[in-house]
């Protein structure tokens, strides 16, 4: 890179950034699949998701936030963290129309609530109705990104969902501190070298010159 | 996708996966009438493609850029290319160099001085620079020195070099990877997929290839005119045809088909409907005779010129000149006369009678005479991959239980509680950011394992659903057991890919990761597979097939 240019991600470089992160950090690799599709999505809509993913995950690390383990965890309770935005919203996908069954869901207090946006969008597809979060009487939209932990309740509408996916991507900048931090939590699932996988690694001992 | 046997004309089911599907006959693949370089240069000729070079500015040294560009009938793309001047000791084919005789990216469209300006600050940099939505791949290659010395010195004193010498190494030049789908900021595959020219897989990358093909021809007789001026006389093209692109790939390729399984379905699927198709032909022309019979003497010729000091390859190789022998026995009396199924006659012949190896190799002939059946599948060879694809929760575990059984039987026969049963480990490493295999029993690391034990993980899942209320939803489940979420999607995802998964415990202390290395490559049209250990091979694309100045004069058994 030179100079002080916007670093911009492909689509799959934010998808595989924010996986790496989240396994490095300790999720699951299903989950961290959800991470980094939910990081690359965001990116799709215009937001650039890196400084809140270190923050979860750092939340994460010290047990600062609810990783929904039943159903009922998906209620809203006082005695416990809020809840992860990317593990709630998989799991609301996972239930499909089955989260809905009441014409609204109250699900207490969520930590940065943005990151259920690209889950409420993949919903909407699902069910064919249109996915809607509110922090009280606020709508939760790609232009108010800036929530921190809100009590979050859904809602649908019956409005036409369907989600134009042929737009291209539009490439947006990474914040170049987060970037560096996410990439370092990455490094976490790789492996350091020994001299005995040095020396059975692939090439190892032979001569490229000929 | 889910390919419908066409009943009209197959009246021979395909090959099932269990037997499709194992490691030692993927390992025998052979590149056919529908690998993807093949699939590219038919393309170009029916649409009338256009190549032009743009430019070819290198020094006394060899060093410069030059664009080669490629016009189709909506859009163009270019190969610039940066040539270095690399002292031998730095080079190294392994993916981790950083410095390298040449360096490519393959730009959307023409590109502007400015455009070669930028790529001229990042591409010689590869993974330490970044390119843009632009381009839409990345790439770079050292030269064979000992070929490339010799006949650039040939040439230099007005004569062909010694064909011998060709036939021992086979290209001028060898890539060490070639990067696309949005790697180093290059453009998302999803992006470009739409266009018809790229919907088929890897056909930026194979773009890539046959420019770098083209380059590394044009580099040699420019070194000849500098170091033999009017002397000097051009490689002929007689023997420029029988050269290739080399490439050295390591472990890196072998996680792909499992990380991909979509695309592994969709590829093996339709490799097993153009066979079903051609066995359930009637009739043998005279015409579909002589391809057959002229296929046959490139694949003898093929696996003369085929060296390897490999192990694997030197029981393979002798094997396959004894089966390709019987074949041209075989087929001195056939078809016979009162035979119904001719096609599916010699298929069943080669099935009893000829090794992995061989049968593999008969396939891929077989295939040859029947481009008109054949070579529509190859719009079904993409598949709509989502990352982190919906999972249905709603499903019971009894349902998810079900599909288990029904699909991931062979998975559950290995013993897991065997050391040897779990003896490897699939880990990215530090050092090199590059994908390894480790023993999980002697070394480090096995708690950053990547999840590639496909048949392990579907049995840890089995043993933990055994242990849970069968009509609990999976959303459930899988809150309680989120460990399993990776592999819960990947086994709803393929319900109606059978072709999607390797039948083979890829954690055993006995897997072969080349023969995965092998599969993959024999797709992009591959010849010349030569390991170099166990987890590292030597190949060749496109060699004896046409350049890009060829264009318009393919022929017409491409």
């Amino acid at each position: 890179m030179h100079g002080s240019d916007p670093i911009l991600l492909s689509q799959n470089e934010w998808a595989s950034l924010g996986e790496k992160a989240a396994r490095g950090a300790g999720y699951d690799w299903g989950h961290a699949e959800e991470f980094g599709w939910a990081l690359a999505e965001l990116a799709g809509m215009g937001i650039d998701g890196s400084t809140v993913l270190c923050e979860l995950l750092a939340l994460f690390e010290t047990d600062a936030v609810t990783v929904p383990k039943r159903l009922s965890d998906l209620k809203p309770s006082a005695n416990r963290a809020p809840l992860c935005p990317v593990v709630t919203g998989a799991a609301l996908c996972d239930l499909g129309d089955l989260a809905l069954e009441s014409a609204a869901l109250e699900l207490g207090d969520v930590c940065y609530p943005i990151f259920l946006l690209p889950f409420l969008d993949r919903m909407s597809a699902q069910i064919g109705k249109r996915v809607l979060a509110f922090e009280r009487d606020r709508q939760l939209t790609p232009q108010n990104p800036d929530l921190q932990t809100g009590t979050i309740r859904l809602g649908t509408t019956q409005m036409a969902t369907a989600k134009d996916r042929n737009v291209a991507f539009q490439r947006i900048g990474i914040q170049s501190q987060a970037f560096e931090q996410l990439k370092s939590l990455g490094m976490r699932t790789t492996v350091p070298a020994t001299e005995q996988s040095r020396a059975a690694g692939a090439g190892a001992g032979l001569t490229d010159n000929d | 996708m889910h390919i419908q046997p066409d009943t009209a004309i197959t009246d021979i089911p395909r090959r099932l996966p269990e037997h499709a599907m194992r490691l030692e006959r993927m390992g025998s693949a052979h590149p056919t009438r529908l690998s993807f370089l093949r699939i590219m240069l038919r393309r170009m000729q029916q649409q009338g493609w256009r190549y032009d070079r743009m430019s070819f500015d290198l020094n006394t040294q060899g060093v410069g850029h030059a664009v080669y560009t490629l016009h189709g009938p909506q859009r163009s793309y270019s190969l610039v290319a940066f040539s270095h001047d690399l002292p031998d000791e730095i080079r190294s084919d392994r993916v981790i160099a950083t410095a390298w005789d040449a360096t490519f990216a393959l730009f959307d469209g023409v590109p502007s001085s400015d455009d070669i300006a930028r790529l001229s600050k990042n591409v010689p940099l590869q993974e330490a620079g970044r390119v843009s939505a632009q381009e839409l791949t990345l790439s770079r290659a050292n030269r064979s020195v000992r070929l490339f010395d010799h006949v650039v010195s040939a040439l230099a004193q007005g004569h062909q070099p010694d064909r011998a010498e060709l036939d021992q190494v086979g290209y001028f030049m060898r890539t060490t990877a070639v990067y696309g789908s949005g790697k180093f900021g290059a453009q998302d595959r999803s992006e470009i997929a739409a266009r018809p020219e790229l919907s088929q897989p890897f056909q930026a990358e194979m773009m890539t290839v046959w420019l770098i093909r083209q380059f590394t021809i044009d580099v040699v007789n420019h070194m000849a005119r500098v170091k033999g001026g009017a002397a000097a006389v051009e490689l002929s093209p007689e023997l420029a045809r029988g050269l290739g692109v080399g490439n050295s790939t390591g472990l890196g390729m072998a996680p792909f088909l499992v990380k991909h399984p979509g695309l592994l379905h969709a590829w093996a699927c339709v490799r097993e409907e153009a066979l079903a198709r051609v066995r359930s032909l009637a009739d043998v022309t005279p015409q579909q005779y002589d391809h057959l019979r002229e296929a046959l003497r490139d694949a003898v010729l093929n696996a003369q010129h085929w060296t390897s000091a490999s192990p694997y390859m030197t029981d393979k190789l002798p094997q396959l000149r004894t089966d390709l022998a019987a074949v041209d026995e075989y087929l001195a009396a056939w078809p016979k006369a009162q035979s119904v199924l001719p096609w599916d006659d010699l298929w069943n012949w080669a099935a009893t009678a000829l090794s992995c190896e061989g049968q593999e190799a008969v396939l891929s002939l077989m295939l040859e005479p029947h481009g008109a059946i054949v070579d529509g599948l190859s719009e079904c060879l993409s598949f709509p991959e989502t990352f982190a694809a919906p999972i249905d929760g709603r499903q019971s575990v009894q349902q998810l239980c079900d599909v288990i059984d029904h699909n991931y039987q062979w998975a559950l026969q290995y013993d897991f509680a065997s050391l040897t049963g779990t003896a490897r480990f699939w880990y990215v490493s530090e050092e090199k950011l590059e994908p390894r295999l480790g023993s999980r029993h002697a070394e480090d690391g096995s708690d950053r394992e990547n999840p590639l034990g496909i048949a392990w993980l579907v049995w840890q899942l089995s043993q933990q659903l055994n242990d849970t209320p069968k009509t609990m939803t999976v959303a459930e489940f899988l809150l309680t057991h989120p460990q399993h979420r990776q592999i819960v999607r990947r086994i709803q995802s393929l319900v109606n890919c059978e072709y999607g998964e390797i039948r083979e415990n890829l954690v055993a202390d006995d897997i072969l990761p080349i023969d995965m290395m092998r599969y993959k490559l024999a797709y992009f049209g591959a010849s010349r597979f030569d390991p170099r250990s166990d987890k590292w091979v030597r190949i060749s694309l496109f060699a004896g097939l046409p350049y890009p100045t060829d264009i318009g004069n393919f022929d017409a058994r491409l």
